[in-house]
């Protein structure tokens, strides 16, 4: 069997139905961690790998919701996939107005469980890889000097080189000059690359 | 001798006859007069030695007189002269004394003379004859020698003294043996002398046993010292000192008074005059009684005996006496005194001096006593009472204050006299705020509950309790408590009423748990009620649903690891015990379905289908109503009655309703009706029906209905029919269902009649 990159959470007060949902998640590949209780499974830590959390609704103590909640408000992006034997609609529309990734009926059909499982995880892996990249983008960044980054707003903002250096009181040559560090530092391959990065840095494209 | 003749009465003249009747009183009853006639007047001159004031100058006057006044034949005078010859007696004197004498009696001559003592004896036999011819004579106090060589006249007679020498000298001896000398005592006057001689020829026999000495004439002075130095065993006899050797006269008892107080041995006398004055005692004589008989000796005379028949005789008046203080004072015990011995003057017997006062005052102290110990006793008892009530009031305050409850004590004006402790725990009050604020209490039941206390009485007859009432109160920190009320009015026989008792006790627990209980049974009842409906459907749905979604993910878990080129079989094994333990949690379920269905033991019993009917519907009352549907019943009132469960046979007929409800609501037409029907058929059984102006069911398609979860509701679990039908079936019935002609559908069922027909 194929090990698939990615960890699934699963929580649920019944063991029955928490074994039975581990082994057809496991089926597929995936590497499944088990919990008892969403208390449980906040006090426990998060892996660095791709990750989705299978979680029922009704338990005792910490419901799924308020689960789904809590990790928000710890700003934690796990994706979520409720598997729910109360299934109804206003609780359904909650659910994914509050992110989830699907909202399964007990008793459901594995293909369905294990195809929310799949985007989860992918969901998870992409986002990861976004978040890794803003992160490696914003270091870029601040990495500028501060004359750097006046020039860089300005870039973003479509300022012509002229423009900047009169914005700065600055040589037009100067500028030029900042600019091929900022290209440099930020290791955009062209101008539209330095803009897409600086949008996702954050930084404004047009005077706003 | 005859009475006087009573004098003829004057009968005319009643003055006259009352002065004669007078004087004729007066004769009658005047002695004087009377005796003139009848008793004889005899005149007794008694010629007595000495002065008056001698003590025996009042025994001879006493003895003399106890018999001559005693006498009721004569009226006796008496003259006693006192002739002083203690004190004088020289010639002239005595010369001096017969002139008196005589002219003193020249007029009145006695009948008698009684001279006494040897002076005057001495006297009338020298001058009587002259003085008095031929009076009798009767002398007394004398000794036998006086008369015996005396030639004395045929008028004479006498009685002598007995003065006892012997009688005393023996008993002398007999209590003191050891004596060897007896000092007899003197005077120089004739009766001292008198006496001297007499003792010395009495006692002439005793001198070969014992010394007799003899102080006769001394002077005082001298008596007293000699007296006073004796040598042992000696007793001192007195004899009788008128006149002492110096020529000082005494009076006899006073001389004896001094020589007994110096006198280093007993002193004994012969005369009971003498005992009380010094002498241990004696065997003494007694002026009296010789008086006595000197005077009974004159009776004899006057009543006519010659003296000269009668010959002088002793008196017999001696008798054994003694002094209770000498005899102390010379130890002598009292076993040694002769029998039927006189014993006077014993000593300050305190008690027999004051044996009156002293009894009085006995009597008084004991009844004081009495007093004192009664009001001790009733101080005491008080006391220990007092104690014992205090002891249990605090007890029972104790009790009070340490009881659980809060009780209080009202008297019969209803102010608060006592309020145990335990207010406070419970209402979060003091005792003391109780007390200062009379009207706290109502203030801190809760409104809606102040009627209760208000309506409420403590006084609902004697000995009986009131109702015990609850109600809320609200604690000093806002707590609300339920708290359990009950109080007594307390009445005394005599007093009426003395007060309310009342205690107020904390039950929130205990309603709370009621009210829980309650609720639980409602919620029970309701949860058997509603037991077909959504609700259970609803909650068992997710139950199943459990087992169900373990079991389906188990059997595709396995479906995949068994298409895996390498099956791994220890998982499929794992997922296929996953399959069967999810399927047995499902067989629990079914289970507990079937259980909470029938209850534990179904209660059978005889049921009125009307009022199942009646009660289903009114529950209905509120949906119907929402859902505009009217419901008509029809049900005859000679329906029978059948036998089966309450409970189950109203849950099915809720259950067929509430079907009603949805198929009419599935119509869609705004409004619907029900009929409810009931009947008997030919066999024991009735029939309910209920049918709906609904949608109606598929002619063909009635069966499957009745199967576990068909539901043509979108949210429905279909448990409903399904159960009713095993009620009915249990019940030993049919449920079926028709489509009816027109509209909707009706659904039916049968219930036995008799018991006998149930499975």
């Amino acid at each position: 069997m194929s090990q698939l990159e990615g960890t699934v959470f699963i929580v649920d007060d019944d063991p029955l139905v928490l074994g039975a949902v581990e082994t057809l998640i496991k089926s597929v590949g995936f590497e499944v961690n088990t919990f008892s209780s969403a208390q449980a499974f906040l006090e426990s830590d998060l892996p660095d790998e791709p990750a989705c959390l299978v979680l029922d609704i009704r338990m005792p103590g910490l419901s799924g919701l308020d689960l789904q909640d809590e990790l928000a408000a710890r700003g934690l992006t796990l994706p979520v996939i409720f598997v729910t034997g109360h299934g109804t609609v206003p609780l359904s529309v909650r659910a994914m107005k509050a992110g989830a990734v699907d909202f399964l009926q007990k008793p459901f059909e594995d293909q369905d469980l294990l195809d929310a499982v799949q985007r989860a995880i992918e969901e998870d892996g992409q986002a990861r890889v976004e978040r890794r990249e803003t992160g490696e983008i914003k270091r870029r960044v601040e990495s500028l000097t501060q004359r750097e980054t006046q020039v860089l707003h300005g870039v973003a903002e479509g300022k012509l080189n002229k423009q900047i250096a009169h914005d700065l009181g600055l040589s037009e040559n100067t500028v030029k000059t900042h600019r091929a560090h900022i290209m440099q530092k930020m290791q955009a391959d062209s101008l539209a690359d330095l803009i897409r990065l600086t949008g996702k840095a954050g930084i404004p494209s047009q005077k706003e | 001798m005859t009475k006087g003749k009573t004098p003829d009465f004057p009968a005319k003249h009643p003055i006259a006859r009352g002065i004669l009747f007078s004087l004729l009183a007066l004769g009658l009853f005047h002695p004087t007069l009377s005796a003139s006639q009848d008793t004889k007047r005899k005149e007794v001159l008694v010629l007595f030695s000495f002065r008056p004031t001698l003590p025996v100058a009042y025994q001879w006057d006493r003895g003399i007189r106890s018999v001559l006044e005693s006498d009721p034949s004569h009226v006796f005078v008496i003259n006693i002269e006192y002739l002083h010859l203690d004190r004088f007696n020289d010639d002239d004197y005595v010369r001096w004394l017969i002139q008196g004498l005589r002219q003193k009696y020249s007029g009145s001559e006695p009948d008698l003379i009684i001279p006494v003592f040897d002076v005057a004896v001495d006297l009338i036999l020298r001058y009587g004859e002259e003085l008095f011819p031929g009076v009798p004579i009767v002398l007394g106090g004398v000794e036998n020698h006086v008369v015996e060589n005396r030639s004395i006249g045929s008028n004479v007679t006498g009685v002598l003294t007995d003065t006892n020498y012997t009688g005393t000298l023996d008993l002398v001896l007999r209590l003191h043996p050891n004596t060897s000398r007896v000092v007899a005592v003197a005077g120089a006057d004739p009766m001292g002398r008198s006496y001297a001689k007499a003792a010395r020829e009495a006692l002439r026999a005793y001198e070969d046993r014992i010394e007799i000495d003899y102080l006769i004439g001394l002077p005082m002075g001298e008596i007293l010292e000699r007296t006073a130095n004796l040598p042992a065993r000696t007793v001192v006899l007195y004899l009788n000192v008128l006149k002492d050797g110096a020529g000082k006269a005494f009076v006899g008892i006073e001389a004896l008074s001094q020589i007994a107080s110096v006198s280093s041995a007993p002193v004994y006398s012969l005369w009971d005059a003498t005992l009380g004055h010094g002498i241990v005692g004696g065997y003494l004589s007694c002026f009296e009684k010789q008086a006595e008989a000197v005077a009974e000796t004159a009776l004899r005379i006057l009543n006519g005996e010659k003296p000269g028949d009668i010959s002088t005789f002793k008196a017999h008046s001696c008798q054994y006496m003694f002094d209770g203080r000498q005899l102390k004072r010379w130890s002598i015990p009292d076993d040694r005194l002769p029998p039927g011995s006189i014993v006077q003057f014993t000593e300050p017997n305190f008690w027999e001096q004051h044996r009156g006062p002293i009894l009085i005052a006995l009597a008084a102290f004991l009844l004081q006593t009495l007093v004192i110990a009664y009001l001790m006793y009733q101080h005491r008892k008080r006391l220990s009472a007092e104690e014992a009530l205090s002891h249990s009031e605090s007890k029972y305050r104790t009790v009070a204050d340490y009881t659980y409850d809060w009780e209080y004590w009202e008297d019969s004006e209803g102010r608060l006299k006592y309020i145990s402790p335990s207010c406070e725990r419970i209402s979060g009050y003091s005792a003391e705020d109780f007390v200062e604020d009379p009207s706290l209490f109502r203030q801190i039941i809760v409104p809606e509950d102040r009627e209760i206390w208000e309506h409420h009485r403590c006084d609902s007859g004697r000995g009986s309790r009131s109702e015990s009432i609850e109600f809320r109160i609200q604690r000093k920190d806002g707590e609300i408590r339920w708290v359990e009320h009950l109080c007594q009015a307390v009445h005394e026989e005599q007093e009426g009423l003395l007060g309310v008792r009342g205690s107020n006790r904390d039950v929130t627990g205990r309603k709370q748990a009621e009210l829980d209980a309650r609720m639980r049974r409602e919620e029970i009842t309701h949860v058997s009620r509603t037991l077909t409906l959504g609700e259970i459907a609803a909650s068992l749905g997710h139950e199943i649903n459990q087992p169900l979604t373990a079991t389906l993910s188990y059997a595709q878990a396995a479906k995949r690891f068994l298409a895996a080129e390498a099956p791994d079989l220890d998982e499929v094994g794992n997922a296929v015990d996953g399959i069967v333990a999810g399927s047995r949690r499902a067989q629990e379920v079914v289970g507990r379905i079937r259980m909470l269905m029938t209850k534990q033991a179904p209660e059978r019993s005889r049921i009125d289908v009307k009022h199942l009917v009646g009660e289903a519907v009114e529950m209905t009352r509120r949906t119907a109503r929402d859902q505009a549907v009217s419901i008509r019943l029809d049900l005859p009132r000679d329906l029978p009655h059948v036998f089966g469960d309450r409970v189950q046979l109203e849950q099915v007929i809720l259950n067929l309703l509430l079907n009603g409800f949805e198929a009419i609501r599935a119509a869609e037409k705004g409004h619907g009706e029900l009929i409810v029907r009931a009947s008997k058929d030919e066999t024991d059984y009735v029939t309910v029906s209920v049918e709906d102006s609904g949608i109606g069911i598929d002619g063909d398609n009635q069966e499957p209905m009745f199967d576990a979860f068909f539901t043509t509701k979108p949210e429905g679990m279909g448990m409903g029919l399904s159960i009713s039908r095993s009620i009915i079936e249990d019940h030993g019935g049919r449920l079926w269902a028709a489509r009816n002609p027109v509209q909707g559908a009706t659904f039916s069922f049968t219930v036995p009649i008799h018991e006998e027909d149930l499975p």
